[in-house]
C-alpha cells in the first residue's frame, strides 16, 4: 500500500516536470531566448529568393567605365581623400557606377549640410510596380569623416554599440543592416540591401584604391578614425 | 473530539481519479515552466525587428514590408496630424494634390500611407514636389508624421527623381530643402514651422531612376514642428 502510494507520488511529480519542461521550451522558442543572445533581435521578413532575383540583377561588367561619370583612370587618380571599394563585382553583382557628388551648403537654407561623397554601384534593379525606383543591390559611399561624426548618429537607427573591425575600423551597425566604418580621416558607409547578411562579408573585403589607398588589402588592417583635423563641435 | 473528527471527514476534499490527479500536476507545472520562461527570457525589444528598427528609415512597395523604396528625410513632430500635414503642405507650399501610388510605413509594424501631398498632379509637366507620409504618437514626439518628399520628373519612362550625378543636390534633397525652408520662410519669422534639428539616419542608398540615373538622400533626416 505505501509503495504504491509513493509510485503515485512520485508519477504526479513527475507529470509536473515534464509539463514544466514542456511549457518551457515551447515559451523559450516562442520568445527567442534564453538561447538567444541579448540585444539579438527577430529578423523582419525579407524578400524571397525569387522576388530577389525580379528586383535586383547583375548588371553589365565593369570595363574600366560603367554608367556613371567617372571611369577606372578617374578612381585611381583620385587624391582628395582615401577610397576603399568592394572591386569590380561583389556578391554577384558587378560594379555600374562611380561617382562623385560635391557641393557647398546655399548659406540661406539653415537645413542644408554640404556633401562630399564618392560613391561604388554594384548591380542594377527593377522597381516594383508602380514604383518610380528601386534600390541598388549594393553600395559602398566614403566621405570625410567629419561630415558624419560618430556622434550625430542618431540613437534610434542604430543598431548596438560600436565594435572595432580590422585592427583599428570604428564600425556601427544600423537597425536596417547597412554599417558605417571610420577609418582614419574618411567615414564609409556600406550597404548590401540585396542580402543584409552579406554586410560582414562586405566589410572583410573592402581594399584600397585611388592614388592614396591603393595598398590596402581586403582583410587588411584598418587605421583608426583619425577626427583632428575636424572643426571643433 | 468526535465531532471535530466528524467535521474534517466531511470537509475531506473528495479524492480525485488518478488521471486527472496527473493531469491536474502536468498543468501546473505547465503553467509554472510558462512563468519561468518568460521571466527568463531576455528583455529583449521586442518592437524592434532587424532590419527596420522601431521605425525604418525608408517606405516600402509592399504590404509586408520587405522592399525598401524612397527615403524618409523629414519628420513632422508634435501636431502633426495627417489633416495638419497636408493643410500646411497646401498652405505654405501648395502641394494640394493627393495622387501618386501605394507605399507602406514601417512604425512598429507596416502600415500604408496616410496620405500624400504634391504640387502639381501626378502625370504634370515638368515635375512636381511629392511626399507620401503617414502619422504615429509617441511620447517623445507627440504626434508625429513621417514624410519621403522628393522632387520627381514626368519622363518618356515615368518618374524620375532628380539624379544626384547631374542635378546635385539631387531631388531628394531638393524637396527636403523646400520643405525646411520655403515652407518655412526662415528669413521671414518662420511662423508655425519650427526646425528642430537634423539626425543622422543614414539613409543614402542609391536609387535607380528609369532613365537610368540614380538618386539619394544624404542621410540626414530634418525634425520639424509643427505648433
Amino acid at each position: 500500500m505505501e509503495t504504491q502510494r509513493r509510485r503515485q507520488r512520485l508519477g504526479v511529480l513527475g507529470a509536473a516536470l515534464g509539463g514544466f519542461a514542456i511549457a518551457f521550451l515551447v515559451v523559450s522558442t516562442v520568445r527567442g531566448g534564453p538561447g538567444s543572445q541579448p540585444g539579438t533581435l527577430p529578423r523582419r521578413p525579407v524578400l524571397t529568393a525569387q522576388q530577389r532575383a525580379e528586383r535586383f540583377q547583375a548588371g553589365e561588367p565593369w570595363q574600366g567605365r560603367g554608367r556613371g561619370p567617372w571611369s577606372q583612370a578617374d578612381v585611381d587618380a583620385f587624391a582628395d581623400y582615401a577610397l576603399v571599394w568592394l572591386g569590380e563585382e561583389f556578391a554577384g553583382y558587378h560594379l555600374q557606377a562611380v561617382s562623385r557628388t560635391k557641393y557647398d551648403a546655399p548659406p540661406d537654407i539653415p537645413t542644408a549640410r554640404p556633401q562630399d561623397m564618392v560613391t561604388f554601384i554594384y548591380g542594377t534593379c527593377t522597381p516594383a510596380p508602380g514604383a518610380h525606383g528601386c534600390l541598388a543591390p549594393a553600395s559602398v559611399q566614403i566621405q570625410p569623416a567629419c561630415l558624419v561624426r560618430p556622434e550625430q548618429v542618431a540613437e534610434r537607427v542604430k543598431h548596438g554599440p560600436a565594435e572595432t573591425v580590422r585592427g583599428g575600423g570604428r564600425l556601427q551597425r544600423f537597425a536596417d543592416g547597412h554599417v558605417m566604418l571610420w577609418i582614419g580621416k574618411i567615414v564609409v558607409r556600406v550597404n548590401v540591401v540585396a542580402d543584409p547578411d552579406r554586410v560582414d562579408d562586405a566589410v572583410r573585403q573592402l581594399r584600397g584604391v585611388g592614388r592614396l589607398n591603393a595598398a590596402l588589402r581586403a582583410g587588411g588592417p584598418l587605421a583608426s578614425p583619425d577626427f583632428s583635423a575636424c572643426p571643433r563641435q | 473530539m468526535q465531532a471535530f473528527v466528524l467535521i474534517h471527514r466531511r470537509c475531506r476534499v473528495p479524492r480525485l481519479p488518478l488521471t486527472w490527479t496527473f493531469g491536474l500536476a502536468a498543468a501546473f507545472g505547465g503553467f509554472a515552466g510558462t512563468v519561468g520562461a518568460l521571466a527568463m527570457a531576455p528583455r529583449a525589444r521586442a518592437d524592434m525587428v532587424y532590419g527596420n528598427g522601431h521605425i525604418a528609415v525608408y517606405s516600402f512597395s509592399d504590404s509586408v514590408c520587405t522592399d525598401l523604396v524612397d527615403p524618409i528625410s523629414v519628420v513632422f513632430v508634435n501636431k502633426a496630424t495627417t489633416t495638419n500635414v497636408n493643410t500646411h503642405a497646401g498652405h505654405h507650399g501648395r502641394w494640394t494634390y493627393r495622387d501618386g501610388t501605394m507605399q507602406y510605413f514601417y512604425d512598429h509594424a507596416c502600415k500604408p500611407l496616410a496620405s500624400q501631398a504634391a504640387n502639381r498632379a501626378s502625370w504634370g509637366l515638368p515635375g512636381r514636389y511629392h511626399m507620401r507620409h503617414r502619422p504615429n504618437t509617441d511620447a517623445v514626439w507627440g504626434t508625429y508624421s513621417l514624410a519621403t518628399p522628393h522632387y520627381e520628373d514626368t519622363l518618356w519612362c515615368g518618374h524620375a527623381v532628380d539624379s544626384n550625378w547631374d542635378e546635385a543636390p539631387g531631388g531628394f534633397v531638393k524637396a527636403k530643402w523646400e520643405v525646411g525652408y520655403r515652407w518655412h520662410n526662415w528669413n521671414n519669422g518662420g511662423g508655425a514651422h519650427v526646425y528642430v534639428h537634423s539626425e543622422w539616419w543614414g539613409n543614402t542608398d542609391p536609387q535607380w531612376q528609369c532613365d537610368g540615373q540614380p538618386a539619394w538622400n544624404d542621410g540626414w533626416t530634418d525634425i520639424i514642428r509643427i505648433d
